[in-house]
C-alpha cells in the first residue's frame, strides 16, 4: 500500500537546533554548527513512520516572517507558500521570550503544529523551569521538551506529528487587541475569497494598498504605524504566554561564556588568541596527520599495489593494462589519497570550531578591520568557511542582507586556501621547503588572504560603491561539541573526498593516461598528445618558472579540482620517467603483518607529535638516487618555480565546484569575468614570487 | 543617550526605539530588543557593541545603536 505524505516544516529562530534534530531523526549528517546561519538552504529528509513516508523539510532561520536576507526568504516562502501539512516550531528554550514571538506568527497560519522545547537542559541549569503541559493547553498544540545534542526527548517527535497530522490538531486562534481583531474582520468582511488565515489577513491589512483605509483608521485609533501595533500585539501574546508557561525565570548570572569572551573577544587579546588558534589548527592538523599519510602510501604501494599487480598477472591481463594500473591508477588516484588523514584532521579541527562557537566571535573581533573594506565583521564568516570548502563559503553569503556585501565577499571566498590546495603545498613543500614548512604553508594563506583583501578593496572602489548595512548578529554560547557529531561530519567530508578520488580525479587520471598514450604507438610522452598541448602553454607559463610540459599539462585537468594537479603528476611523471612497479617477492601475511605494525606506530608517533610545539611533520628525510615521484619533481623544479607553482594554485581559482555555486550565485558572466581575473592575479603574483625567491 | 555613552558592564534600560519601518529595526525587535528590557553592555570594538539581552548576546553596530534610546 502506498504510504501517505506529511509534509513537515521545521521552523525556528536562527541556532535553535533545527538541524541537529533533523539528523537525529532522519539519521541524516546535514552541516550543524553554532552559529546563526548555518543552514542557508532548504533541506529535505525523507522517513518513513508507520504508514507514513514524513517528508521534513528544514528551513534557514529566521526570527521573523518579514525577511531580509535570501536564506530568510526562502524560509518564509516556502511557509507561506508551499502549504506544509505540520510547522514543527523548535525552540530554544533559554531563550523562551523570543522564541514565542516566532511561534506567535507560525500559530497565525492555523496550520497543525507541534511545539519542541530544545535544550531544556540548558535552560535548567540557568534555573528555568517551564510547564509545557500548561503551554499545551493554552495554544492547543503539543509541546515536547528535548535535547537535540543527546537526543533526550527526540523519539517523542514522530508519533507527535502524526497525531496532530491525523486529528488535524491546529492551534487556538491567537486573539489580540480588540481594535486590531475589529480591523481583521472588517478586511475579512471586504474579500471575496474567504479561504485565508490570520497571517493572511494581516499580510492583507499592512501591505495592500486596496485596504489602506483600514489601516489608516486603525493606526489613527492606536496612534501608531501598522508595524508598530503589529509588534506589540505579538509581543504582548508572547509575553503574556511567557509569564504562564514559566514557572522560575532563572538568573541570566555571568557565566563561562561571558569570563571567556573578555579574552577571545578583547582587541588586542582576542587577535593574539586568534593566531594562536590558526597555528594550533595547522600545527595539529599536520603533526597528527603525517605519520598517517606515510601509512597510508606505505599501505598502497607496499602492500595494495603488489596485491593487485600479483592479480592482474594471474589474470593474464595484457602489458597495456598494467601499465595503465600502475601510472594512473597507483601514480595518479592512489597518490592523491595519501592525503586524506591530512585532510581529516584539518576538517576534524574547523569542524570542532564551528561548533564550539568561536566562529561568530570572528565577527566581532574583525569588525573593525573589515570596516576598512566597506564590509562589516559579518561577512568574515563566510570567509573562515572558505578554508573549509569555497563551496558552501560561497552559499553560506546568502544570510547576508546586502546584494553589494554578498557580491563582494563572494569575489573574495575562492582566495581562501582550502584542504585541496593544502595538498599541492604538502607535496612540494615536503621536496622543496623541508627546512621552513610552517613558514611557506603560513605564507600561502596569509598571501591568499592578502589577495582576498585587495579584491574586496578593487571591488569596492569600483564596481560596487555604496554604503554598507547596518551589522546585527547574535553570538551564541559556546558549547563544547561532542566527539560523535564532529567525526560525523569529518566523515561527510572524508566521504567527498574519496567520491572526488573515484570519481573526478579517477576520470581525470585515465583522461591524462589517454593524452600520454595517444596517437596509438607513440613512444615517447613528449610526443604524445599531453606532451604537445603542455609544450603548447609552456611559453604562458615560462615567465613564472612553470617551463616543462608536464607541469603545464597536469594543470589542464585541474581546472576540476585543485588536488588532480598532484594526481596527473603523478600518472604524467610515472609514464614519462617509467616508474617501474618493485618486482619484489610478496608475501600477503608477512606484509599484512607489517601494515598492521605500522599502523600501530603512525598512531604512537602521530600522538607523540602532538607534544611538541612547532610544526615538525613535514620536515621528511632526504629519498635523494631513488627515482620516486618526490625526486623527479625535484629534477624539474627549482625552490624559486615551485613556489610559483604553490601561488598560481592558490589564486588560480581551478575547481568546477566553486566555479558552478559562483555562476548560480552571481550569474554565468560573473563567474567568467572572475574566472579570468583569478588567472591574471595568479600569473602576476606567481611572477612576482618567482622572480622573488630566484633573488635569494 | 544611546549605547555609546554606556560604560562596560553597566546596564541599562531601552526607553526607546527610533524607526520601526526600518527592517533591520525591525529584525533587532525580533531578536528581543523592545522597550522597557534591561541589558548589558559587555563589550565594545570599535564600531561594534555586544550587549546581553535575556540569555542572548547581540552583536549591534554603533550606527543602529543610535536609533536605540537608553537610560
Amino acid at each position: 500500500m502506498q504510504k501517505r505524505i506529511i509534509k513537515v516544516a521545521i521552523a525556528g529562530n536562527p541556532n535553535v537546533g533545527k538541524t541537529t534534530i533533523l539528523n537525529r531523526l532522519a539519521g541524516t549528517s546535514l552541516k550543524i554548527g553554532n552559529w546563526p546561519g548555518v543552514t542557508v538552504e532548504k533541506k529535505e529528509a525523507v522517513l518513513k513512520f508507520g504508514d507514513y513516508e514524513i517528508h521534513l523539510v528544514d528551513l534557514p532561520g529566521i526570527y521573523t516572517l518579514e525577511p531580509i536576507s535570501e536564506d530568510e526568504r526562502i524560509a518564509v516562502h516556502f511557509l507561506e507558500e508551499e502549504k506544509p501539512d505540520v510547522i514543527l516550531n523548535i525552540i530554544e528554550t533559554p531563550n523562551l521570550e523570543r522564541n514565542l514571538l516566532l511561534t506567535t506568527e507560525l500559530l497565525e497560519f492555523s496550520t497543525p503544529t507541534v511545539l519542541v522545547l530544545n535544550m531544556i537542559d540548558e535552560a535548567n541549569k540557568l534555573g528555568m523551569e517551564v510547564d509545557a503541559g500548561r503551554m499545551e493547553e493554552l495554544l492547543g498544540v503539543k509541546v515536547i521538551k528535548t535535547i537535540g545534542r543527546t537526543g533526550v526527548g527526540v523519539k517523542d517527535i514522530l508519533p507527535a506529528i502524526v497525531e496532530t497530522y491525523e486529528k488535524n490538531i491546529v492551534p487556538k486562534p491567537v486573539i489580540y487587541g480588540e481594535e486590531l481583531e475589529e480591523a481583521l474582520r472588517k478586511v475579512y468582511d471586504k474579500l471575496e475569497r474567504k479561504d485565508v488565515n490570520k497571517h493572511d489577513l494581516i499580510k492583507i491589512l499592512s501591505e495592500d494598498e486596496g485596504f489602506a483605509d483600514i489601516r489608516k483608521e486603525l493606526e489613527g485609533k492606536l496612534g501608531k504605524g501598522i508595524h508598530d501595533i503589529l509588534s506589540d500585539e505579538r509581543y504582548a501574546f508572547a509575553h503574556g504566554l511567557y509569564a504562564e508557561v514559566v514557572k522560575k525565570k532563572g538568573i541570566s548570572a555571568r557565566d563561562l561564556t561571558d569570563i571567556v569572551d573578555r579574552i577571545v573577544l578583547h582587541p588586542y587579546l582576542g587577535f593574539l588568541v586568534f593566531v594562536g588558534i590558526i597555528y594550533l589548527v595547522f600545527k595539529l592538523s599536520f603533526d597528527f596527520s603525517s605519520p598517517f599519510v606515510d601509512w597510508v602510501d606505505g599501505f598502497i604501494n607496499d602492500f595494495l599495489a603488489p596485491m593487485a599487480y600479483l592479480a592482474l598477472n594471474v589474470l593474464g591481463l595484457p602489458e597495456w593494462f598494467l601499465r595503465f594500473f600502475s601510472e594512473a591508477v597507483v601514480g595518479g588516484v592512489g597518490f592523491v589519497l595519501t592525503f586524506v588523514p591530512l585532510i581529516a584532521s584539518l576538517y576534524f579541527f574547523i569542524t570542532f570550531f564551528e561548533m564550539s562557537g568561536y566562529i561568530p566571535r570572528v565577527a566581532f573581533l574583525m569588525d573593525r578591520f573589515m570596516h576598512k573594506l566597506g564590509l562589516h565583521g559579518k561577512s568574515v564568516i563566510p570567509l573562515i568557511l572558505g578554508f573549509g570548502c569555497n563551496v558552501p563559503a560561497i552559499v553560506a553569503t546568502r544570510t547576508m542582507e546586502s546584494t553589494r556585501d554578498k557580491l563582494l565577499v563572494i569575489m573574495m571566498i575562492p582566495f581562501m586556501s582550502c584542504p585541496a590546495r593544502l595538498v599541492v603545498y604538502a607535496f612540494f613543500v615536503s621536496i622543496f621547503f623541508r627546512n621552513h614548512p610552517a613558514l611557506v604553508i603560513t605564507f600561502l594563506y596569509l598571501l591568499g588572504i592578502f589577495v582576498a583583501l585587495l579584491t574586496g578593496f578593487l571591488l569596492r572602489k569600483t564596481a560596487y560603491r555604496g554604503s554598507m548595512l547596518h551589522f546585527v548578529m547574535e553570538l551564541p554560547p559556546y558549547r563544547l561539541p561532542s566527539l560523535a557529531s564532529v567525526l560525523t561530519i569529518v566523515w561527510v567530508h572524508v566521504k567527498d573526498f574519496l567520491y572526488r578520488a573515484g570519481t573526478l580525479i579517477f576520470g581525470a587520471s585515465i583522461f591524462i593516461w589517454l593524452l600520454l598514450n595517444l596517437p596509438p604507438g607513440v613512444k615517447n610522452p613528449a610526443d604524445s598528445l599531453a606532451g604537445s598541448v603542455g609544450k603548447v602553454l609552456v611559453p604562458v607559463f615560462e615567465p613564472i618558472g612553470i617551463d616543462n610540459w608536464k607541469a603545464t599539462t597536469s594543470l589542464i585537468p585541474a581546472f576540476l579540482a585543485r588536488e588532480i594537479v598532484i594526481s596527473s603528476m603523478g600518472t604524467i611523471y610515472t609514464s614519462a620517467e617509467g616508474i617501474e612497479p618493485e618486482e619484489e617477492e610478496f608475501d600477503l601475511a608477512e606484509s599484512f603483518r607489517e601494515q598492521i605494525i605500522g599502523l600501530g606506530l603512525a598512531f604512537r608517533d602521530a600522538l607523540g607529535s602532538l607534544l611538541t610545539l612547532s610544526i615538525t611533520s613535514l620536515q621528511v628525510e632526504e629519498e635523494e638516487g631513488e627515482d620516486t615521484l618526490r625526486e623527479l619533481i625535484r629534477r624539474d623544479f627549482s625552490p624559486a618555480s615551485a613556489m610559483s607553482f604553490m601561488v598560481f594554485i592558490l589564486i588560480y581559482t581551478s575547481c568546477l565546484g566553486t566555479y558552478a555555486v559562483m555562476a548560480r550565485e552571481i550569474g554565468k558572466l560573473r563567474a567568467t569575468l572572475f574566472l579570468g581575473y583569478s588567472f591574471l592575479m595568479a600569473w602576476t603574483f606567481s611572477f612576482i614570487v618567482y622572480n622573488l625567491v630566484s633573488l635569494l | 543617550m544611546n549605547i555609546d555613552a554606556v560604560s562596560l558592564g553597566q546596564e541599562f534600560t531601552i526607553k526607546a526605539i527610533k524607526d520601526k519601518g526600518n527592517p533591520i529595526v525591525r529584525k533587532l525587535y525580533a531578536m528581543g530588543l523592545k522597550e522597557g528590557k534591561r541589558s548589558k553592555l559587555l563589550l565594545k570594538n570599535g564600531r561594534v557593541y555586544l550587549i546581553r539581552l535575556n540569555n542572548s548576546r547581540l552583536i549591534i553596530d554603533r550606527d543602529i545603536a543610535k536609533f536605540i534610546e537608553v537610560a
